[in-house]
């Protein structure tokens, strides 16, 4: 490639980076609206019809996870366009096929009122009756657009980088070696490597189970395994949710050193965290069967030992080097750092909140009640949202400190996640439009009031989001 | 006992991580290296202490008989009480069942995944499983306190599934009449 076809790619990388991100916010902002409809309903302030509340509830879980996952891959390919050759074409595909896969899943929760939540748990979404009989395939059609259009990515990304990097150095196992040659391996492309692979390797077996789905449909005398069914699910959809947090590990590892003035350079330690990674990565979803008396036991105890393992690459590798970043670096604070920072600690809370939940002995009383709920709000909203603003900020070179903002965000983000702890604590169920029905007053109580509390502090999310966006946004022309 | 370990061990860890990110935040305005040795020294304790804690967690958690799979090994239940979930409603064999006893429930769906959540007269989760069409799951468990337990469904199973809710009187033995023995 000449440097001028250089030149004239990398403006194209920018102005999609611009337009993918610009949509990501929107679409984040609505889903952050519902969200708050959610609390503000079970809460009572608000009334909403029981079809409805669920219906709202699958947008909004469904639409998290892939406007996240979608806001990973932007920030993400843009980052990566430094060190490898992107496919704009593929970008732009990819996008015709999210808005596609958006437009039919908007249609099939909130015109069908198809609510079966965020993992279409089988088979409940072809329960007759409960929905029309389009709703659900308008769903299965809008998943299938739109795991085709990551599979896409994820393949096209890893060829970029086997094709920059070789086999030795995608998954940085040049540093196994005592003796490393050849030009060096950012962690951004570790990381990467490793979430793709177990990205694209799981997103096929989310693609059987919508194969399956679909035959189900045409089909509605067919019956399949509920507890194949369930592993499928959800080995797709935790990894799909996992690696959308490596995404935002891989933000915090390129970007923070150009804000302490350190390198955060791949050596072994960071390759066999890495690679150890994957491994527990794919693994870990058994921890969502625990219940599930019918899966092998052992399988549960790969699950328990599989999460618990987890937190020694991640902390050790990960924390110790941010800790070496920050520590003592004479850093000049803005909202890219300290959002940084404050995601760090965020998605090691919302590990911790997990790794006590997959503890086969605590999740008997933990199991589908608010604290799962509580787990994964806090690391999404504490941590991998936080490190996809503090990529926006930095894209866009918002320069102020925005220290009311951030204040904003983490106060309302903590006051959210606490909430719904201390209702998991007190056996509140999760996936309840009306906590009334409970035949014990303190549980119906704590489900209220903490619903009631959260809403402000999503209200305090939605000022700080509001306060951001208006500072990113008029740095807008800049990136155009 | 389990849930208030978690939620202790919980807020001492979460504010644990707290304090070390706001003490690394206040020093990151000054500017010194030099340091890292020292890190790395911490490091690896903090590596050593990890795995120990991991092993010891892991040990005492699996072998402990609070696991639900355990009671399954252990002989024949006294009283085994058939729920069928469907929605959105419980159907079980027996309405009521003997305090101190090992009561198994064999659990089984007609539709969709439920989940059967036992809350003590308290409004407590003491014990729950999934209830999957096309499985028997059997849960067992030792109710030592007599009352009235409520059953709930935490699994979400569609439009009414948070009306689904039943109860079950767990009586003294000797005003034990119904269940398969």
């Amino acid at each position: 490639m000449t440097s001028a076809q250089s030149m004239g790619n990398q403006k194209e990388i920018t102005r999609l980076t611009t337009f993918m991100t610009v949509t990501v916010m929107v679409l984040f902002f609505v889903l952050v609206l519902l969200g708050f409809v959610m609390r503000a309903v079970q809460s009572t302030v608000l009334p909403l019809p029981s079809d409805l509340f669920y219906a709202v509830m699958t947008l909004h879980g469904l639409g998290m996870a892939g406007v996240l996952f979608v806001g990973g891959i932007t920030a993400i390919t843009y980052l990566l366009s430094k060190y490898i050759n992107v496919n704009t074409m593929l970008l732009k595909i990819n996008f015709v096929l999210i808005v596609i896969g958006v437009v039919l899943l908007l249609a099939a929760t909130l015109i069908g009122r198809f609510g079966p939540g965020w993992y279409v748990l089988y088979p409940l979404p072809f329960l007759e009756g409960t929905w029309p009989r389009w709703a659900p395939l308008a769903a299965t059609v809008s998943l299938m657009f739109l795991g085709v259009s990551w599979l896409l990515w994820q393949l096209d990304i890893l060829r970029a980088i086997i094709v920059r990097y070789g086999i030795s150095g995608f998954l940085g196992w040049k540093y196994f070696s005592s003796d490393v040659k050849g030009e060096e391996v950012p962690p951004i492309v570790i990381i990467v490597s490793v979430s793709v692979i177990a990205g694209s390797l799981t997103t096929v077996f989310g693609a059987f189970m919508l194969m399956l789905y679909l035959i189900q449909w045409i089909n509605p005398d067919m019956h399949f395994n509920a507890l194949m069914m369930k592993n499928l699910v959800f080995l797709f959809g935790h990894t799909i949710v996992n690696i959308t947090m490596y995404f935002g590990l891989a933000i915090v590892y390129e970007i923070l050193p150009s804000y302490t003035g350190r390198a955060w350079k791949a050596n072994k330690m960071v390759a066999i965290a890495w690679n150890a990674a994957l491994v527990f990565v794919i693994i870990a979803y058994f921890h969502h069967l625990y219940m599930d008396f019918a899966q092998p036991v052992a399988l549960h105890i790969i699950g328990q030992v599989g999460s618990y393992l987890s937190t020694v690459p991640a902390t050790v590798v990960t924390i110790f080097g941010a800790i070496g970043q920050f520590y003592r670096s004479g850093i000049k604070w803005s909202f890219t750092p300290a959002a940084l920072g404050l995601s760090l600690m965020g998605w090691i809370v919302g590990g911790f909140i997990a790794v006590v939940d997959s503890t086969i002995v605590v999740n008997s009383y933990f199991h589908n009640t608010m604290w799962v709920t509580s787990h994964f709000h806090t690391y999404y909203i504490l941590g991998f949202v936080l490190m996809f603003l503090a990529f926006i900020a930095d894209y866009f070179e918002v320069k102020e400190s925005g220290k009311k903002t951030l204040f904003s965000l983490v106060a309302g983000g903590y006051g959210i996640i606490i909430m719904f702890a201390v209702a998991g604590v007190n056996s509140v169920p999760r996936r309840f439009a009306d906590y009334s029905a409970i035949p014990f007053e303190k549980v119906v109580k704590s489900g209220q009031s903490t619903a009631l509390i959260a809403s402000f502090f999503a209200l305090l999310v939605i000022v700080g989001l509001l306060a951001f966006y208006k500072k990113a946004l008029s740095q807008l022309s800049k990136k155009w | 006992m389990i849930v208030k370990i978690a939620a202790i061990v919980t807020i001492v860890v979460v504010s644990l991580i707290g304090l070390i990110t706001y003490y690394v935040g206040a020093s990151a305005s000054e500017k010194k290296d030099g340091f890292q040795p020292s890190l790395y020294k911490i490091r690896s304790v903090y590596f050593t202490l990890l795995i120990v804690v991991i092993a010891g967690v892991l040990m005492v958690t699996l072998s402990s008989e609070s696991m639900p799979y355990v009671q399954m090994k252990k002989g024949n239940p006294d009283v085994v009480v058939n729920v069928t979930g469907r929605i959105w409603a419980w159907e079980l064999s027996s309405e009521q069942v003997p305090v101190n006893k090992v009561i198994e429930f064999a659990l089984q769906s007609e539709d969709v995944n439920h989940g059967f959540a036992i809350y003590s007269p308290e409004g407590k989760i003491v014990a729950q499983s999934q209830v999957m069409p096309g499985y028997v799951n059997k849960l067992r468990y030792t109710f030592t306190e007599p009352g009235e337990y409520k059953i709930l469904c935490l699994e979400y199973c569609g439009v009414a599934h948070h009306t689904m809710i039943s109860s079950i009187k767990v009586v003294e033995e000797a005003a034990f009449t119904g269940g398969n023995q």
